[in-house]
């Protein structure tokens, strides 16, 4: 995924929250029952109308509604299981999807993090732990974002406790960078 | 020379195929995309990426034979 330094190691890779794929996988499917209510809603006001000879037409609209539906969710899938932040033992690795083919990777080492901050708003983001965390730094691109992370408050922690046992590191080796 | 009675006598159904062709080339190139994407980066070779990945094929071939049952009743 990506190339790693020498002593480097993976310790924890961070997505967005389940919550944000669930109401678009509950949109997807209110707008999949869509036609079928204004079916009935239209067979209900004109009884008298024969739908007789539209039964494959309908059938075959629906059928690629649904085609469409079912590849607007799985690329959306795609973006939100794509959209990673990789944490490692030296840098927090923010990889952003922004649609299919359009990719950003940018990485922050940890002793350049400035200021880790998380916000949640909401009830269901209180609820649900999910919530923003923005990484300042001090590097060409000085702000590092998560939206709708899932459990914020463990990102924030995670870093810290690296950055905290980075800057030991390097205190007890100071050749060590 | 376009005339209300050429209008008139366009049939639409008859014609239905190239869209349904249409349709289908973009439906086949998103599946594409979407393949190239989750073999490409291989931290998806995991068992949820395995159950999504069935779950979407499985899907797309269902909704392909339901499509094309209605149109060759047409």
């Amino acid at each position: 995924m990506i190339p790693l330094e020498q002593g480097e190691y993976i310790v924890a890779t961070f997505r967005k929250h389940w919550w944000k794929i669930f109401t678009w996988g509950l949109s997807m499917t209110v707008l999949a029952f869509i036609p079928i209510i204004f079916l009935f809603v239209f067979i209900y006001a004109i009884p008298q109308a024969s739908l007789e000879h539209w039964t494959y037409i309908l059938g075959l609209g629906y059928s690629v509604w649904l085609t469409v539906l079912w590849i607007m969710f799985f690329v959306e899938w795609t973006d939100f299981y794509l959209d990673v932040w990789v944490v490692t033992n030296k840098r927090v690795v923010d990889i952003d999807h922004e649609g299919l083919f359009s990719r950003e990777i940018s990485a922050v080492r940890l002793e350049d993090i400035e200021d880790t901050t998380t916000e949640s708003y909401g009830i269901l983001a209180t609820f649900l732990k999910f919530g923003n965390v923005f990484i300042q730094t001090a590097g060409s691109r000085n702000e590092f974002y998560l939206r709708e992370a899932n459990n914020p408050d463990k990102i924030r922690q995670t870093i810290s406790n690296l950055i905290d046992t980075a800057k030991k590191l390097n205190e007890h080796n100071p050749h060590n960078s | 020379m376009l005339s209300i009675e050429t209008l008139q006598n366009f049939n639409i159904f008859k014609y239905l195929w190239v869209g349904f062709v249409i349709f289908w080339i973009f439906a086949g190139w998103m599946t594409f995309a979407l393949f190239y994407h989750w073999i490409k980066y291989s931290q998806l070779n995991t068992i949820l990426f395995r159950l999504f990945q069935f779950i979407f094929i499985g899907g797309m071939v269902f909704l392909f034979f339901l499509s094309f049952f209605f149109f060759i009743k047409i």
